[in-house]
């Protein structure tokens, strides 16, 4: 009997019993499902996160205090690290006016803060830097303008908020001009910046900005929290960095006691973390394929046991025991491989559905996903059908014409 | 249809069927088949059942012949061995010729598939198909192209008379009408022998009598060797021979009436 014959009397059986088919293609159909929309989620996620890198510009280092050996993405001062020299405004003056890769250099203070307009007041995040901050960070402002260089140097209490803040406080007053404390000290709001929503984890509509020189004094510290350096162009990223780390060394008494990471490094890491999430999820969803594999099993065992007679009569007219064999192998793979087709389809058809109502989700369905879920549903048809086949090619022709 | 039971003597050219030949010793004609101390026991659980002690049997090629006992006498597996469904536990078995004891299970199959032509009490018919899918089932573990097997079911179909039912299924025919597609079914791949297992049984007596005119036929005309397992006399009076058997041994065997053939004539 040749494949062709094979695969036709396996649609024959299949489509005899049709609920039984579709209870058992199920488990299979919901595996492959799962393990493709999974995947798809991560590389979606993952692309979304690259989306964003590139939308901050992809020419950006991130100079933070203290010596890493591990690159990450950037935080504080490495706690413990007692003759750590802290970043300072001056460091970023140098940077930026010495080195020639460098086209821009943004210092940063973070700190939490409540923000107070008449009788109304919000938690947030406030951010001091300096008037590039807009150019290197590519946020502009939406209306009145970001406060300059005169602004930072004489430590001006001026402040430019997001667009989040501009509704909670003001609703639907103009802000500018008008006057918000900030941690009790009153700043004159110059700028409401663009929506940006989202980002990293971050709100970027729900921050405040001030100088800063003025920040320094607000959170009585001296170290910045990062600088964030533009290199002229994505070609001087690597040169930066090494003229960045010895310009600080230099100015820190030849200790090199901070640490640069470029956008394409905290890309890298990002990503390790989604592939690692992503396979995670994606093994996971196999096992839900394994066991949809036992359920063709179970289901071909029944299959052979009450077909016994069929299996005496085919062979008692010449079947060979490969020839059962391959009948009933082809049936649970047939039954398998049609599973992880309609799988397929329905990751597809949910990607449609999803990307309509949640046009933000990040799913993106890549082929080798496809691919490998469908090879594995096939896999898997051959492998749980075996055992049944086995049985019914090895079953003895005279015992099995005279079962009912 | 003529009637069988006045047609006693020899037929024309029984040699008509010869198939595979064997260098003959002594310029005899090989046997259709050839048992010697054919045994079979069957263990279960440890305890061992006789179900057929020491058979010898010889039958010629041409032969239409029937085997009758009672249940349990071991005529189904006598049948079983004879059929290549089974291998018997001691004795040897010779099949044209050839010595099937010793053929590996897919050997057998093949024996199955184009030497011999089974035909059951229960018709044994797959009951998804149809008649002409059941008939081309032999066909299709032979290798047959599709097309062929299309031809070849059509015109066996016809020639047991059922050329109105080829799309039927076996819940759509009567027993009759089943058990010629069996019939047709075995007789495809164009086989010397055919065994039938209580073909009427399951039959009335008018749709049993068809069938034993088509079988009769069949030997007559076509040469086709038959042996037929039954217990029930009537049948066995419209064999030119009967083999009685009993408790695992043959107990009466009426002999060959076909005449010693060849060119060293005695045997």
């Amino acid at each position: 009997m040749n494949l062709l014959e094979s695969v036709r009397v396996a649609f024959d059986a299949l489509t005899h019993n049709k609920l039984r088919t579709g209870l058992t293609m199920l488990g299979i159909i919901i595996g492959v499902f799962a393990v493709i929309s999974l995947v798809s989620l991560g590389h979606g996620a993952q692309a979304y996160v690259a989306d964003k890198f590139a939308s901050l510009g992809s020419n950006l280092l991130l100079v933070t205090p203290g010596k890493r050996e591990t690159k990450g993405i950037g935080g504080g001062p490495v706690i413990g690290a007692q003759n750590v020299h802290k970043l300072t405004i001056e460091d970023s003056s140098a940077i930026r006016r010495r080195l020639p890769s460098v086209t821009g250099a943004s210092p940063i203070i973070f700190g939490l803060g409540l923000i107070k307009y008449e009788n109304r007041s919000r938690n947030t995040m406030v951010v001091g830097t300096n008037e590039e901050f807009p150019e290197v960070r590519n946020l502009r402002p939406q209306i009145g303008s970001f406060f300059g260089a005169d602004d930072v140097d004489a430590g001006r209490r001026v402040v430019a908020i997001g667009t989040l803040l501009q509704e909670e406080l003001f609703r639907d007053e103009n802000p500018l001009g008008q006057w918000i404390e900030v941690l009790g000290t009153p700043y004159r709001v110059i700028a409401v910046m663009e929506h940006r929503g989202q980002s990293l984890g971050l709100d970027l509509d729900d921050l405040v900005f001030i100088p800063v020189s003025s920040a320094r004094k607000l959170f009585n510290s001296d170290g910045l929290t990062e600088i964030v350096v533009q290199a002229r162009t994505e070609a001087d990223v690597d040169q930066a960095v090494v003229e960045v780390s010895s310009l600080l060394k230099d100015r820190h008494g030849g200790v090199e006691d901070v640490t640069v990471v470029t956008q394409t490094q905290m890309l890298d890491t990002l990503s390790t973390i989604l592939d690692v999430l992503t396979v995670t999820l994606a093994g996971i969803a196999a096992i839900s394929l394994i066991v949809g594999g036992i359920g063709i099993m179970n289901i071909m065992l029944v299959s052979v046991r009450e077909r016994t007679r069929e299996i005496g009569i085919r062979k008692a007219v010449g079947a060979r025991g490969r020839d059962i064999l391959a009948q009933f192998l082809v049936e649970s793979v047939v039954l398998s491989v049609a599973g992880g087709a309609v799988g397929v389809l329905l990751a597809f058809l949910t990607q449609v559905v999803a990307s309509m109502v949640l046009p933000g989700l990040p799913i993106l369905i890549t082929p080798w996903a496809v691919v490998l879920a469908v090879s594995f549903s096939a896999v898997i048809g051959v492998f749980f059908g075996v055992y049944p086949a086995r049985r019914a090619s090895n079953l003895d022709p005279i015992l099995a014409l005279r079962t009912e | 249809m003529s009637d069988p039971a006045t047609d006693t003597v020899v037929r024309p050219n029984p040699d008509a069927s010869l198939r595979a030949t064997t260098g003959g010793e002594g310029g005899g004609v090989p046997f259709l088949i050839e048992g010697r101390g054919l045994r079979r026991v069957f263990s279960t659980g440890g305890v061992d059942t006789v179900a057929l002690a020491s058979v010898d049997v010889t039958i010629r090629h041409g032969e239409m012949l029937a085997i009758i006992g009672p249940s349990g006498s071991g005529k189904s597996t006598l049948m079983a061995l004879l059929g290549c469904l089974d291998r018997p536990t001691s004795g040897t078995y010779l099949l044209e010729g050839r010595d099937v004891t010793r053929l590996s299970d897919d050997d057998l199959s093949a024996v199955r598939n184009r030497t011999i032509g089974f035909v059951f009490q229960s018709f044994h018919l797959l009951p998804r198909s149809t008649a002409r899918e059941n008939v081309e089932l032999p066909m299709i573990y032979a290798g047959v192209p599709r097309r062929e097997r299309r031809e070849r079911s059509k015109a066996r179909l016809e020639a047991v008379g059922l050329g109105h039912r080829l799309d039927h299924r076996p819940n759509q025919m009567s027993g009759g009408e089943n058990q010629r597609v069996a019939i047709a079914r075995a007789l495809v791949n164009n086989p010397g022998l055919i065994l039938a297992d209580e073909p009427t049984g399951n039959l009335d007596s008018r749709s049993g009598a068809e069938i034993l005119g088509l079988f009769t036929r069949l030997n007559r005309e076509q040469g086709v060797s038959v042996i037929l397992v039954t217990h029930d006399p009537r049948v066995a009076e419209k064999c030119d021979r009967v083999i009685e058997i009993l408790d695992g041994v043959v107990t009466r065997d009426s002999g060959s009436v076909i005449p010693t053939h060849g060119a060293g004539g005695a045997s």
